[in-house]
């Protein structure tokens, strides 16, 4: 009988083996074990209860290690993390971070109260000196306060003081003013009725009265010019020396120069020589100031001339993008020192205090002149060699629009 | 030819005067500007020397209504000017003033001026224009 094909073979409850058994490769039997298989059931079941329970006691184990470790590592972290945001919510950095143990979590908890404590520190310095810069500040204000104050006082007593010498100086010119007209009607009283006399006295013949009412006139004149040399320096330096300018030629003013200088260059023996080669030129100036002027340049060098020759010499020249009118008074006369040509321009200054009582005059002659220049857009200036003359030189500004335009 | 002066000042006034009838000028006098006015009205002269600066009226609104009347218009006035300003000079030639003169008095020089304006107005038809 064979049970079955070779081999093994399972159902529900039983394992079944057939091997055949061969002898000199003739079949001689055949082994066949039938065997039941509910003791390996129930090893099986044996061990899936042993691992079961080996899983469930693991995981326990694990959930509580895992809730302690919880207590110990992220409490502090969350507690820390709450206190980080308190700080930087309320800017509190006065709290502290409670530490819990000496592991590595206590130890970040040290440091971040050591980093508190040490910003705590810093704002309390920041603190101190902004406080210690807003006084200095303040103190600082103050003082500027202070000193802006003074300056305030100096600037209000400077101007005050400005304002009264103003006033004095306006008061200084106006007295001039009304001074000298009330020494002029006096004085032409005397110098009219001396006229008067004279007159009787060549009808009558009588010279040496004729030559005394001659010298009354004469020192009653020289009063009159220097009373009027008073009031032209002090109308100028009270800046009330009008100009009124109108356009003239050259020629006209020259002429007009020269016929008034001829005889008192004739006076001390002195020739007078003019030249102009621009006639044709317009100046436009003062005519009176002009003349007042070029006369006292011109009278000067009569004056301080004996026998020689006084030139007046008329150019236009160019300097400074601009064209000028040169009126040059040159003289073969005493001439001038450098030293004495520093003093020769500022009021009440002959050369020497000597000089006016030999030549007369009050030294305020080029004084006046020069400024009245400087009023018409010009200038005078001067060059002299002592024992050999001196040229003064009146330069005016030329009327180039005027010429242009003709 | 008849001059009128019209000057405050007593001392001026008294050497004007003689030295113009000196010179053969019969001379009127007056003493501030309404009176200056008034002589010149009444007696018609040939010609007014008037002081600018005169007390009552001054001598820029007298010569003013000097030259505003028909009557006493064609008469020439020289003014005199105590101050030898160019305002009042202008101010003088503005009011009406045929010359200027300044003070202190160069008889040639008032001559001159004078004789210039005498001449003009013994020419009436000139005037008239």
């Amino acid at each position: 009988v064979v049970p079955g094909p070779d081999g093994v073979t399972f159902d529900s409850n039983w394992i079944v083996l057939i091997r055949p058994i061969y002898l000199n490769s003739e079949r001689i039997g055949t082994v066949y074990q039938k065997s039941e298989l509910d003791a390996i059931t129930s090893r099986l079941m044996e061990y899936g209860f042993i691992g079961g329970g080996v899983l469930i006691i693991s995981l326990g184990a694990a959930l509580l290690v895992s809730s302690v470790l919880q207590r110990l590592i992220s409490e502090p972290v969350q507690h820390l993390a709450e206190m980080a945001g308190q700080v930087s919510r309320n800017n509190n950095y006065l709290v502290r971070a409670r530490k819990q143990g000496n592991d590595e979590i206590g130890e970040l908890v040290d440091q971040f109260n050591e980093m508190l404590s040490q910003i705590h520190a810093r704002d309390l310095e920041l603190q101190g000196s902004r406080n210690h810069l807003e006084d200095r500040v303040e103190e600082r204000t103050r003082q500027l306060q202070a000193e802006i104050a003074e300056r305030e006082k100096v600037q209000r007593a400077l101007i005050e003081a400005k304002e009264s010498a103003e006033a004095s100086s306006k008061a200084k010119s106006a007295f001039l003013a009304n001074m000298s007209h009330e020494l002029r009607t006096p004085l032409n009283a005397i110098i009219g009725y001396s006229e008067m006399l004279e007159e009787d006295a060549v009808a009558a013949a009588n010279q040496s009265a004729v030559a005394d009412l001659r010298k009354v006139q004469g020192a009653g004149r020289h009063l009159l010019s220097i009373i009027s040399d008073v009031l032209d320096i002090s109308k100028i330096e009270a800046g009330r020396m009008e100009i009124h300018k109108e356009t003239f030629l050259v020629s006209d003013l020259l002429d007009d120069t020269a016929s008034t200088v001829e005889p008192l260059a004739k006076k001390n023996g002195n020739r007078l020589v003019v030249t102009c080669h621009d006639r044709a030129a317009q100046i436009e100036t003062d005519a009176v100031k002009f003349r007042q002027s070029l006369l006292n340049l011109l009278s000067n060098a009569c004056k301080f001339t004996q026998n020689g020759t006084v030139r007046l010499d008329v150019k236009v020249t160019a300097e400074q993008d601009q064209e000028w009118i040169d009126w040059s008074v040159s003289d073969t006369g005493i001439g001038i020192s450098p030293d004495q040509m520093d003093k020769l321009f500022k009021s009440f200054s002959q050369v020497d205090s000597s000089s006016t009582r030999r030549h007369g005059g009050t030294g305020l002659g080029l004084a006046i002149s020069r400024r009245l220049c400087e009023l018409m857009g010009g200038t005078i200036f001067v060059e002299s060699k002592p024992g050999q003359g001196s040229t003064f030189t009146m330069r005016l500004p030329a009327n180039t629009n005027e010429s242009r335009a003709l | 030819m008849s001059i009128l002066v019209v000057e405050d000042n007593e001392m001026n006034r008294d050497m004007l005067t003689r030295r113009l009838e000196r010179r053969g000028f019969p001379v009127l006098i007056a003493c501030d500007g309404v009176e200056g006015l008034r002589m010149a009205r009444l007696h018609l002269p040939q010609l007014i020397l008037m002081d600018m600066s005169l007390p009552e009226m001054d001598g820029w609104e007298a010569t003013r209504q000097l030259k505003s009347d028909p009557a006493t218009r064609a008469i020439p006035v020289i003014a005199l000017t105590a101050h030898a300003m160019t305002e009042d000079r202008e101010k003088a030639l503005a009011a009406g003033c045929d010359d200027y003169d300044t003070k202190p008095i160069e008889i040639l020089r008032l001559m001159k001026k004078i004789d210039a304006l005498a001449l003009h107005a013994e020419q009436p038809g000139e005037n008239a224009q």
